[in-house]
């Protein structure tokens, strides 16, 4: 077969893939059928590309917040790990399972985007937006890490597609769950307050408000978000604020870094967005009048799609600078639901056939050459090393099981280290036991003294971290451990051995003094 | 007209739902609060964190501002140590405190409560702090 015919053949089928997902008898199923596609290939990239490392850091923390059912986190509202609880009870407790999770989060965005777009695009530029968006890093890269950032990104799009439903129609189901939404979203990170925000300014300078407003719609979402928040709300405040603190003090800022990194985060969401955006002015070659027409619509039912997908933006670059706190561009991963209504709805732009065709063919082509490469990603990352003891945890929650076993036959149920090292090797370990943050205990609100005592507890450190070797050393004296143990541990891949780490282990046996 | 009206009170029934919920959940969470500052007599409460007051008065090079407040490292030391029975071990880090002084060799000081107990709590560390440990406990002893 020539190159020419091989060529001929894939725009063939690529054609009739573009023409099935146009389809609108055939196209719902089909899309379906491509996103699960989508996720586990990329589900299968990172078990492949990370096979040389264990899980990430972040990823860890959710694992070890979601042992617990709380109605919240000591960084975060509990979404992410109530979420992940539930999966990890169906699930087993792998990494291949952890980067399936991860990925149907924005495989199901990603289907809400293609739902939401029949309202306001044609066959062909539903086909190219979510094609477009499967583009953008935070769909796919960037969603593998699954943080309480990640979780945001069906959240939003879910609470989006209801809130717009609900605006337009006015009825008490989508009324209902736009209330279910806003309080999904909220439950997901506290950040979400930039989306309503959003949706609140989008619906009170819409032309249409009166309508809305003088309907029950908007006071039957706020009644319903207000009441799943409640349980939540109470938590916190019986906690102390500790979410709502850390999500002020965690990126502490000075007027001018927050006004720095406002702009930072505007500029590198629009990075971010940079193929979809160049594909669009490219193959459309949009005059000034589409561009108008784009970035503010004539018509009130694409002007609240911009305004909805703008100003979260502005409202989080001012907030940064408001109470001079540091947000990152990473935290845009889950505003872009609209974003392909809001680059190909003008009617003024038109996309070529074989543009459309090319989008499709890109997004078809990314995850099947990233698979291809994923082996070789895996040896470049185990050669060029990675942070915080990632490529060991799997080792060290081996060496606690046997350091544990030599002293008690008690199942291991708390593993006590520092949090990136604690909360990684506790993924591991078969008893599935809790973990204590020995830098503060206030983060592991689960683990008291009395457990301790009870259930005794195996602590790691590496033995060039002095301040937890010294915070090991005062657990172990304060609880009379049993015995301490030296390792050195080396993670291996391919053959190719990495550096290796000298540990310390302290065992607290069950019932001490 | 009289869809109108119809209107209006279900706006108005909505509203006073909702601000009524909100009543009910502030004085829920009031009761909650007072009671729980008795639970466990061995819970941590830090009153206070700061670090670096000794050099209150230094003047930093020239760039920079000493910006040492008293009480500037409260929210960290409550985020490690607060509402926990277990002894808190407080890691003094740069990353997390920043560096309220440049050039100024900063001391840590931490205050707290046990349970209900009105008693404040003192531990102080001075000289080169950066990495070391400072214990906070209840009872307060240092384990």
């Amino acid at each position: 077969m020539t190159t020419v015919e091989l060529a001929r053949r894939t725009r063939y089928r690529l054609e009739r893939v573009f023409d099935a997902l146009r389809d609108p008898r055939r196209g719902e199923w089909i899309m379906v059928l491509m996103l699960s596609c989508y996720v586990a290939v990329w589900t299968l990239y990172a078990t492949i590309a990370k096979s040389g490392q264990d899980i990430h850091p972040d990823m860890a923390e959710m694992a070890a917040w979601s042992r617990q059912w709380e109605l919240g986190t000591p960084k975060h509202p509990p979404a992410g790990s109530w979420l992940l609880h539930v999966w990890f009870s169906v699930f087993p407790r792998a990494d291949w399972a952890f980067y399936l999770f991860a990925m149907i989060l924005p495989g199901i965005a990603l289907w809400i985007c293609w739902r939401i777009s029949t309202r306001y695009l044609p066959p062909d530029k539903r086909v190219v937006g979510v094609a477009l968006l499967t583009l953008v890093p935070f769909y796919n890269f960037l969603a593998l890490k699954f943080n309480a950032n990640t979780v945001l990104t069906p959240l939003w799009a879910a609470a989006t597609w209801w809130f717009l439903l609900s605006f337009e129609t006015r009825r008490t189901g989508w009324a209902v769950l736009a209330g279910v939404g806003g309080a999904a979203t909220m439950l997901g990170k506290y950040w979400s307050a930039v989306l309503l925000a959003g949706l609140a300014i989008a619906a009170v300078t819409d032309r249409r408000r009166d309508s809305y407003f003088t309907s029950p719609a908007p006071y039957m979402s706020l009644a319903v978000a207000t009441i799943l928040l409640t349980p939540h709300l109470d938590w916190m405040i019986a906690d102390q604020f500790a979410p709502l603190t850390y999500a002020f003090e965690a990126h502490p800022a000075s007027y001018f870094t927050a006004v720095i990194s406002a702009l930072y985060f505007i500029g590198a969401s629009l990075a971010y967005i940079a193929v979809p955006m160049l594909f669009s002015a490219v193959a459309a070659r949009p005059d000034m009048a589409a561009l108008a027409d784009t970035l503010w619509p004539r018509e009130p039912e694409r002007r609240i799609v911009v305004i909805a997908f703008v100003v979260p933006f502005a409202v989080a670059a001012a907030l940064a600078v408001l109470f001079e706190v540091r947000i990152e561009a990473l935290w845009a991963i889950s505003m872009m639901t609209l974003l392909p209504i809001v680059l190909l709805s003008s009617p003024q732009l038109v996309l070529p056939r074989n543009a459309s065709i090319i989008a499709v063919a890109a997004a078809i082509i990314l995850p099947l050459t990233m698979l291809a490469v994923s082996p070789l990603v895996a040896v470049l990352v185990h050669r060029a090393g990675v942070d915080n003891y990632q490529d060991q945890y799997r080792l060290v929650a081996a060496a606690l099981d046997k350091a544990w076993q030599k002293q008690t036959d008690a199942p291991l149920k708390i593993v006590g280290s520092y949090a990136g090292l604690g909360n990684g090797a506790a993924f591991y370990v078969a008893s599935r036991p809790a973990t204590l943050n020995l830098y503060g205990p206030a983060l592991t609100p689960w683990v008291d003294d009395a457990s301790i005592r009870r259930d005794g507890m195996a602590m790691i450190c590496p033995e060039s971290v002095y301040a937890c070797m010294r915070t090991l050393e005062g657990f172990g004296e304060h609880y009379h451990a049993a015995a301490t143990e030296h390792i050195s541990l080396a993670s291996s891949y391919l053959g190719e051995q990495g550096t290796p780490v000298a540990y310390e282990i302290v065992i607290i046996p069950p019932h001490a003094r | 007209m009289r869809s109108f009206v119809a209107r209006r009170q279900i706006i108005f029934a909505g509203a006073i739902a909702v601000t009524a919920l909100m009543l009910w959940i502030t004085l829920a969470d009031v009761r909650h609060w007072s009671m729980a500052a008795n639970r466990n007599p061995n819970l941590i409460h830090v009153t206070e964190a700061t670090f670096g007051e000794n050099c209150r008065r230094f003047v930093p090079p020239a760039g920079h501002t000493n910006l040492v407040k008293t009480g500037n490292a409260t929210v960290v030391v409550s985020q490690s140590c607060d509402n926990t029975d277990v002894p808190c071990p407080f890691v003094v880090d740069l990353l997390r405190l920043g560096d309220p002084a440049v050039g100024c060799d900063k001391d840590m000081s931490i205050s707290w409560r046990c349970g209900s107990d009105r008693t404040i709590h003192h531990a102080h560390l001075s000289g080169d702090i950066v990495g070391r440990v400072v214990w906070i406990g209840c009872p307060a002893r240092e384990p």
